[in-house]
């Protein structure tokens, strides 16, 4: 099957097909998820040697394991006997050794084959018990960035600090916010199924001019509740995070926009002292940890959305990574991680969960509009009503950086630096001259 | 459990001392029928009465090849400090009668085409004396080998010394008995070994000859133990390379069991010999595979055991645990 | 533990009967007033879950938040709400766990059918009203929802279930 790719991506404009025309879907699976780093788990979900974790790599069941050895392997669910899934979706223990359930092969934590039954049928066929295709296969590379765990189903690309690039500053600072300069995965995951396409999602996380407009009935929400309030109350946190979508467009103009090679970015704010009473005493406790010009150096890297492209997102403010695994063309799931920081006190961790539950749960005061927004687009576009959707905003204008570009907030940059990115992994000609949005050429 | 169709009745003929704790005894078979044919190096279960009042049995080599006659002979070392099987059989007297299994062979003479080497201890002789025995009565060349305490104590010295063989006394010494490494120096494809004595001895002669690159299928040993019953399991005694412990696996006892309670934390799942999580790697000793995992070339080679069910045939292992 | 006789029964039985059918019929204002001050709506995000505060949950809504949830849900631009979910519930096993002098706790199963665009979507599990004594009627001092399918994934959950 052929499918003649030419021409969807152009340096302004994406046509609707790349969205709706579940063939590109399936050489999405192949030549984006197939290649790249996609970010599995962070290594605080496998704390001990047995301990796995099972997730999606593209259409592939995979499973993050740790070894005895403490080293933490991503394999395929797979025996290599009769192909049975070795583990059970979720995470768990395997104990010492990871054993199917079929015919009790048994394998160590890396993977390597531990016994069969019956070695005697075995001799004198064509099948070696020594060879290592009948160990669980390995995905081709693993690698690791301050704990958060990578994998990439190709041996060949770049290795994943360069992939990163500069986007490994949010990942940093998403770890440096810890006292003790690491955090781990706590308090459960949200999941929220989306009716669209994985990447009208990626596209709203740095869609600045959309919350005044799809998250007007949250922030009037928030807004009539603080004004129903005693004429004194400060205003609380939940109106605050709610609220704050409400802000108009001036403002998110100030907000900087960063893009990277490889379609990764942040959208960084401008840092405000905090003064409530839960961040003073979490800025005490980093201070204590780093001294005061440590503390205020990390406090003051202050980002909203980042996007590692085209696995996760993670939130450095509020603790939090969303995994986006794309089911179908118009199908995604969307799991919501919220993470501690170690040696900050509990109320930071319990103002984190605070957040997930009223931003990322299935429940958000917020999200609603939102998917209500992307299954409107994904339905409009399986319609005749126009071929193209626009990135024109502020195009043209995007300042070039080291390894990427950046933007005011209201720019459009990330879709096209995202869209520059995944037509070179896609092998689609955008017709941009210059190397201003190369993406990652096979 | 073996059935009653396979014992014979027989009757001490002929009762000889050999030296003051071994005596030699003839037997027949009670209703004058021949006894049924054996080779060299099979053995009679014999039933004895223990101290305890009991019923035993032990094994006792057959020191004369089969003749077709209803005549046998065994000999027989008094352990006073053993369960009074031996006691009882020392005590009876011409015309007493005994039952006995049918003559089993675990331990079977492999000509082979080179001279093989048979190397007995203490009373290991008997089933050795069998096989060289036979191999003079067709005139086949054999080397012979026998180390016993003293002259005083050594059973059949002077047909031994007939046969072509040296003796050596070590006084209790084993470092002043046999020289293993020169003795068992350069191993030729067909020559095969057959070593029988206590088991401190078999254990070094089993291991210098495999260190000296004989093959394991030309290296074939029975083990007395003494006054321990021969019917189950002996006691072993493990070393674990790694971990550098030495244990003893009694009888009742699992190997696996043993290593979990000395806190090896082995690996393991089925418990039963199927499913090889247990399996273990072997570098010294000879495995005594009951698992139903390994195939049996994994077993001739003896490099791997099942700790699950598998015991040994020596009575030392070591394991690369 | 077992009512005490029908009357209680009938009373306990009418008042979570009462509170379904403003939660169906969208009476948003009533309902939040049958909750005490300090009431909590929560429903747990994994089986068995005992701590609010330390793990996330589906919804975890003091009166603020239940305040804001029902300004949100009446918004003429609340665009997820066009058209506006239409529930129904189906309560039973209506069951007295424990009375005090204060009130009580009554545990019920339901199930809860959701329309909204074109899916209906079905919902179950059990209840446990943890309630106060307030005149001659009840106030709610905790509702925990415990659906059955609390981990799996969902799409958005908007009004109180």
């Amino acid at each position: 099957m052929t499918i003649d790719l030419q021409g969807l991506v152009q340096p302004d404009r994406v046509h609707k097909r790349v969205y709706t025309d579940p063939a590109i879907f399936e050489l999405e699976m192949d030549r984006v998820f197939g290649q790249v780093w996609i970010y599995i788990g962070h290594e605080s979900q496998v704390p001990k040697p047995g301990d796995y974790f099972t997730t999606r790599l593209g259409r592939e069941p995979v499973m993050m394991v740790r070894h005895a050895d403490g080293q933490v392997h991503v394999m395929f669910n797979r025996c290599p006997h009769k192909g049975a899934k070795l583990v059970p979706d979720g995470s768990g223990s395997a104990g010492k050794f990871l054993r199917c359930l079929y015919h009790g092969w048994t394998f160590k934590c890396d993977g390597s084959l531990l016994s069969v039954p019956l070695r005697s049928g075995y001799e004198c066929t064509a099948l070696d018990l020594k060879d290592p295709q009948y160990g669980v296969r390995k995905v081709a590379r693993v690698a690791t960035h301050r704990g958060f765990v990578f994998a990439s189903l190709s041996a060949d690309g770049p290795k994943l600090k360069e992939f990163l690039g500069g986007v490994a500053t949010s990942l940093d600072n998403f770890c440096d916010r810890a006292p003790e300069g690491e955090v781990e995965v706590a308090g459960g995951v949200q999941r929220v199924i989306q009716r669209n396409n994985w990447k009208i999602f990626f596209e709203n996380l740095h869609d600045t001019i959309h919350a005044v407009a799809t998250h007007e009935s949250s922030w009037r929400a928030a807004k009539e509740e603080h004004e129903a309030m005693p004429a004194s109350t400060p205003k609380p946190f939940e109106v605050v995070i709610v609220d704050g979508n409400g802000e108009p467009l001036e403002f998110w103009e100030k907000l900087e926009l960063k893009g990277y090679d490889h379609g990764h970015g942040f959208m960084e704010g401008i840092f405000v002292p905090p003064t409530d009473p839960v961040s003073l005493a979490y800025v005490a406790s980093l201070e204590a940890a780093k001294g005061a010009k440590r503390a205020e150096e990390i406090l003051r890297v202050n980002r909203h959305n980042t996007i590692v492209y085209p696995s996760c997102s993670p939130h450095t403010s509020f603790q939090q990574i969303r995994v986006i695994r794309p089911l179908s063309v118009d199908r995604t799931l969307v799991e919501i991680f919220s993470f501690r920081l170690k040696g900050a006190p509990e109320a930071t961790f319990q103002r984190t969960l605070k957040y997930t539950n009223i931003v990322n749960s299935p429940s958000s005061n917020v999200m609603p509009d939102d998917l209500e927004a992307y299954n409107r687009v994904q339905e409009g576009l399986g319609s005749n009503g126009g071929d193209w959707v626009s990135m024109h905003r502020a195009a043209g204008r995007d300042q070039p950086l080291p390894g990427g570009r950046g933007s005011n907030g209201n720019s459009e940059m990330p879709s096209r630096n995202m869209f520059a990115a995944w037509a070179g992994y896609m092998g689609v000609d955008t017709g941009v001259k210059t190397n201003e949005h190369a993406g990652s050429a096979k | 459990m073996n059935g009653a169709s396979d014992m014979l009745a027989l009757v001490v003929d002929v009762v000889t001392p050999l030296t003051p704790a071994i005596k030699a005894f003839v037997l027949r078979s009670a209703n004058g029928e021949p006894l049924p044919p054996f080779a060299p190096g099979a053995h009679l279960g014999v039933q004895v009465v223990q101290a305890n009042g009991r019923t035993g049995q032990r094994a006792y080599s057959l020191a004369r090849p089969h003749d077709g006659s209803g005549r046998c002979e065994i000999a027989v070392l008094c352990e006073p400090q053993g369960a009074g099987g031996s006691a009882w059989m020392h005590a009876l007297q011409p015309g007493a009668s005994l039952a006995a299994h049918a003559p089993r062979n675990d331990f079977a003479l492999h000509a082979g085409s080179a001279p093989p080497l048979l190397l007995a201890g203490g009373i290991g002789i008997t089933p050795l004396l069998c096989m060289a025995r036979s191999l003079a009565a067709e005139d086949r060349p054999f080397e012979f080998v026998y180390a016993t305490r003293s002259e005083e104590a050594t059973a059949y010295l002077n047909e031994v010394r007939a046969l072509g063989g040296t003796v050596v006394h070590d006084g209790g010494d084993p470092a002043r008995g046999l020289d293993l490494r020169a003795l068992l120096a350069a191993p030729t494809p067909g020559r095969h070994l057959h070593v029988c004595g206590p088991r401190g001895m078999v254990q070094a002669v089993v291991e210098t000859a495999r260190a000296l690159g004989w093959p394991d299928d030309h290296v074939h040993f029975e083990l007395f133990a003494g006054a321990i019953e021969q019917a189950g399991d002996a006691a072993f005694e493990v070393h674990t390379l790694r971990s550098g412990k030495t244990l003893a696996v009694p009888p009742g006892q699992s190997l696996l069991d043993v290593l979990i309670a000395a806190g090896l934390d082995p690996l393991y799942d089925c418990r039963q010999g199927d499913c090889g999580v247990c399996v273990v790697d072997v570098v010294e000793g000879v495995p005594d595979h009951r698992d139903h995992n390994l195939s049996p070339r994994e077993k001739a080679d003896g490099k791997t055991l099942c700790t699950c069910v598998s015991r040994a045939k020596t009575p030392h292992l070591v394991l690369d645990i | 533990m077992n009512f005490r006789d029908w009357n209680e029964q009938q009373d306990l039985t009418q008042f979570l009967h009462h509170e379904a059918r403003l939660l169906d019929e969208h009476r948003w204002d009533e309902w939040q007033r049958l909750f005490t001050p300090d009431g909590l709506y929560w429903v747990p995000l994994v089986h068995g879950q005992t701590d609010h505060l330390n793990h996330a949950s589906l919804f975890c809504e003091d009166a603020l938040l239940r305040s804001m949830r029902a300004r949100r849900l009446e918004q003429a631009r609340a665009y997820s709400q066009q058209p506006p979910t239409r529930t129904v519930h189906v309560l039973g096993n209506i069951a007295l766990e424990s009375r005090d002098d204060v009130g009580c706790t009554v545990r019920s199963t339901f199930l809860l059918l959701e329309w909204r665009k074109t899916e209906q979507r079905t919902f179950g599990g059990s209840v446990l009203h943890t309630l106060r004594r307030a005149g001659d009627g009840w106030r709610i001092r905790t509702k925990r929802v415990d659906l059955l399918n609390c981990d799996a994934p969902h799409e958005a959950l908007q009004v109180f279930m």
